[in-house]
């Protein structure tokens, strides 16, 4: 849906290393923006892009955790990879909890830094395709009426027309009725698709 | 002064009285008078001599008309009266019958006798005057018609008694007698007239011996004992003493005091006593001859007696034997009572005695000067030896300097002290050789300092024995400035300070190693933190590295870009050094170095050594520098020690407090009193009242894996650097500690 190149947001407090890494970053073909802090970041980065964060986890008032947090509850969310001048144990651990894509020292060879990267370019598209699509269902879902609705929890609950039709009290052709209605404006041409887009939407456990 | 001069003639006892013999001056119209003169010795014996010279001198005077004198002497009466008359009879018959005489005077017993037995033959018709005999004398003897007599008496026990009454201890008389018949005569009634004193007094008589026998004895009289001077005409040597010859002698070697019976004797050595008045003796005779010449009939005169004289004594006798006046008879005469030296020499001897006394006040000024002295001396020598004893147990050396010269000299505890033999000559020059070559400019500096600037010369200074042990000496000298104000001396003490030193130096050891351990310590708080630091700059180079491999491999390769990197490498690699450089100041062992620093580099510094940690823990830390601060004078790694331990501190009470501000602000600011203030607050819970005095007592913490060194140490080294660190409490908003560093030298 959206084939823009990815960008690579770089925050870090350093402005040595901030310039390094992006230079890096950038000559490692990737499209590169850098931050000087958490706070620059969230204000300024353009939002509905792909890419991912790679972030300094120590910044003075809002730090490396604090910016995947604000991150994660906005609605453009994307992955970070942590960075760390020196890693220590807590806070390796606190960040990966948090979901950080990856943490790795500042000095961690470029392999690894490079496939932290793509990694999380990779999720950042895939999360990006997967909510696109979580959209998309919604949007369709959102064009059915009361009682398609009502006949399209029963199916996807597995329940056999003839139940479907006693518990709403109809007639069981209706029942059919409804449900080609259903599969047609979703878009859809079965009833294990729609089982499957039901699970998605997160109306199925 | 006539009295003088009686001392004088006394003293000399030469005056001879002369005799005045031929025809005296009288009234020529009348007739020419011949008297006739029989002496019994010889003119010169006494007591004759004074008689028959007083006599002839009275009746000169006295006498009416001229007077012719004829004089004889029975010599031989001194050895055998009687035996050899005739001659000397024939002599005066013939004399006699050419010149008929108008009196015939006989003088003593010998020549009263011989004037007896021929009277009939020789002195017919012519009258006789006996002048002067012993009363004694005329018992049994017929006095023939135209005689009168003059006598004397001597009471032989009241003399003895009169002794006893001067001396009362007296035990022991010595009598000198000669050995004539009238002395024999003599010698037999006073044996006779003492015999009641023997059981008292042991009398020992001399009359048989000769004058050098007699000299001997009274020379060695035993104690309480007196001599009696009977009479020595002849002694038993058959020696003539004339006048006062014998009785000279004798006085001149008595050991005990000398009685005699004359008055004449008084002033030959005799104390006195009751003595017959010769000269009375010869001045009644010549009254009598006189009436006689007159035409009064001698024996109508008769007997007439010469009353013994009163007491009379001689002063210097009294003085010579110690004897009071007190002791003598009632009425007593002293004479010749010599006028002591005082009467005689008042002025000289007041002069002489004022002399005498002054001198003897001087001397006695100067003896107990000298007694003070020796005191002193003692005293001195006690100090001295206390000075001594506490110089060589404090390892003192006292020395001069004689600068002219360049001469040192230096106590043996001082040579000791410097390595120098007891003997080697020693002067600055040697001493600057002692010193290490570095403390040489210095020591020289100092002296001319003081000999320049009148102030103390002052040193501790190193040595090196030649053993090659160190040793410290403390030195401490002062000048001594001439006459002119030129110094040329420099006195002073140098003292063993080796093991104080030591002492200091393990002290400064200590506390530098304390120091050091509460400095890494601290640091290791801030591993996390430094690791950090350093991981900055050091995967800022990787990053670079990484891509400029990648710049290489591009077609053409962006060297510009390139060239950027090598710029940013290199100044990464700068900032890494300088952390590594820092970290090995505060990780290192090291001397404390005083210099002029920024307030601003210093607490970046401190900051970025915790900055890492801070931010971990969520705590923003804020550095306020005022414009215009001044440069501040200390040791960079100790103000931040101190810093970074603070900080430390305030994260730690921040943490404490979850809630609420998380902020530690450093701040600066300059005080009127020459220092900066400089100031770490925290927004913590502040420090508990109860807790806040003894927030710098070593082991105090609150901490409960603290070892509460920290602040105490910071004390330390703020307080090395002039400083002060103090605490404030803010009650509930926090709590502020503040410390001063003096301002830098502009």
């Amino acid at each position: 849906m959206n084939d823009s190149v990815p960008l690579i947001h770089v925050v870090d407090d350093d402005p040595s290393f901030l310039k390094a890494l992006s230079r890096f970053l950038g000559a490692a073909g990737f499209s590169v923006k850098k931050y000087e802090s958490a706070s620059e970041f969230l204000s300024l980065r353009p939002l509905g892009i792909p890419g991912c964060v790679v972030a300094d986890l120590r910044m003075p008032e809002q730090s490396g955790l604090d910016l995947q947090t604000a991150l994660a509850d906005s609605p453009d969310p994307l992955p970070v990879v942590f960075l760390s001048a020196h890693g220590d144990v807590p806070s390796t651990v606190r960040a990966m909890k948090q979901g950080a894509e990856d943490f790795l020292t500042k000095r961690a060879p470029k392999e690894d830094l490079l496939l932290a990267v793509r990694r999380a370019l990779d999720r950042d598209a895939r999360e990006r395709r997967e909510r696109e699509r979580q959209q998309d269902l919604h949007h369709r879902l959102s064009g059915l009426t009361q009682r398609e609705r009502e006949v399209f929890a029963q199916v996807v609950e597995g329940k056999l027309n003839k139940q479907i039709a006693a518990e709403l009290g109809i007639h069981e052709r209706t029942v059919k009725l409804h449900r080609t209605s259903i599969t047609n404006k979703l878009g859809l041409r079965s009833v294990a698709e729609l089982t499957r887009l039901a699970k998605d939407a997160g109306l199925l456990p | 002064m006539p009295r003088f001069h009686a001392w004088i003639a006394a003293l000399l006892g030469v005056l001879a009285l002369a005799a005045a013999p031929g025809i005296c001056n009288a009234d020529s119209s009348r007739p020419l008078r011949r008297v006739f003169m029989l002496h019994s010795f010889g003119q010169q014996f006494e007591p004759f001599h004074t008689i028959g010279t007083t006599f002839r001198t009275e009746l000169s005077l006295h006498s009416p008309g001229p007077i012719e004198y004829y004089e004889v002497s029975l010599e031989t009466a001194r050895f055998a009266e009687g035996e050899v008359d005739q001659p000397l009879a024939d002599y005066v018959r013939a004399l006699c019958a050419k010149q008929p005489m108008d009196l015939i005077v006989p003088i003593g017993a010998p020549a009263f006798r011989f004037a007896a037995r021929h009277q009939g033959d020789i002195f017919s018709n012519v009258p006789i005057l006996v002048a002067g005999i012993e009363e004694r004398h005329l018992k049994g003897t017929f006095l023939g018609s135209r005689t009168a007599v003059v006598t004397f008496s001597l009471d032989l026990v009241r003399f003895v008694e009169d002794i006893l009454h001067i001396l009362p201890g007296t035990t022991y008389v010595s009598i000198a007698l000669g050995s004539s018949p009238l002395e024999t005569y003599w010698a037999a009634e006073m044996r006779k007239a003492w015999q009641g004193f023997t059981e008292r007094i042991e009398f020992s008589w001399l009359d048989d011996q000769s004058l050098a026998g007699m000299q001997a004895r009274v020379a060695k009289m035993p104690a309480h004992s007196a001599i009696v001077f009977g009479f020595i005409g002849v002694d038993a040597m058959k020696v003539p003493y004339e006048q006062a010859g014998a009785l000279d002698a004798l006085s001149a070697a008595a050991t005990a005091p000398m009685f005699g019976f004359f008055e004449p004797e008084l002033g030959h050595g005799i104390v006195g006593g009751r003595m017959i008045d010769v000269r009375r003796v010869g001045t009644t005779s010549a009254q009598v001859a006189i009436r006689i010449l007159g035409g009064e009939p001698a024996e109508s005169i008769a007997i007439i007696p010469v009353a013994p004289a009163k007491p009379i004594f001689d002063g210097n006798e009294l003085n010579r034997w110690g004897i009071h006046s007190s002791q003598l008879p009632a009425g007593s005469e002293v004479r010749f009572s010599r006028p002591t030296l005082w009467q005689a020499h008042r002025w000289k001897l007041t002069a002489l005695v004022s002399l005498i006394a002054f001198e003897a006040g001087l001397i006695l000024l100067l003896m107990k000067n000298r007694q003070r002295l020796r005191t002193t001396r003692a005293e001195l020598l006690k100090n001295e030896e206390n000075i001594r004893l506490a110089a060589r147990a404090a390892r003192l050396g006292f020395w001069t300097l004689d600068i002219d010269r360049d001469r040192l000299w230096i106590t043996d505890e001082g040579r000791d002290l410097f390595g120098w033999s007891k003997t080697e000559p020693v002067g600055f020059e040697r001493f600057l050789e002692t010193l290490r070559p570095k403390d040489r400019e210095p020591a020289k500096r100092e002296m001319r300092r003081a000999l320049s600037g009148g102030v103390d010369f002052e040193r501790e200074h190193q040595i090196v024995l030649a053993d090659g042990r160190e040793r410290w000496i403390a030195t401490r000298g002062r000048a001594q400035k001439n006459g002119e104000g030129k110094p040329f001396l420099l006195s002073g003490v140098s003292m063993d300070i080796t093991s104080r030193q030591r002492a200091i130096h393990e002290a400064q050891e200590l506390r530098r190693e304390l120091s050091h351990t509460s400095r890494l310590s601290l640091l290791s708080q801030f591993t996390t933190s430094l690791a950090h630091e350093l991981g900055q700059p050091l995967g800022a180079i990787q990053r670079n590295a990484d891509a400029a491999e990648l710049f290489l491999k591009a077609h053409p390769p962006d060297l510009v870009e390139i060239h950027s990197i090598v710029t940013d490498v290199r100044n990464d690699c700068q900032r890494a050094g300088l952390i590594i450089e820092r970290l090995h100041a505060m990780l290192g062992h090291r001397e404390i170095a005083v210099q002029n620093l920024v307030w601003n580099e210093v607490a970046h510094e401190a900051a970025n050594i915790v900055r890492a940690d801070s931010q971990a823990r969520g705590i923003s830390l804020e550095i306020e520098t005022p414009l215009g601060l001044p440069h501040l004078k200390g040791d960079r790694v100790h103000i931040e020690q101190v810093l970074i331990n603070l900080i430390a501190n305030a994260m730690d009470a921040i943490d404490t407090s979850p809630n609420g501000e998380r902020r530690v602000t450093i701040s600066a600011r300059a005080k009127s009193n020459g220092t900066v203030e400089c100031s770490v607050h925290d927004t913590g819970p502040g420090i508990p009242a109860q807790c806040l005095s003894g927030i710098f007592d070593p082991f105090v913490s609150t901490k409960a894996n603290g070892m509460g060194m920290g602040l105490p140490i910071s004390q330390t080294l703020i307080e090395t650097m002039g400083g002060r660190l103090w605490a404030d409490d803010h009650s509930g908003k926090g709590a502020t500690f503040r410390f001063t560093i003096p301002v830098a030298d502009s």
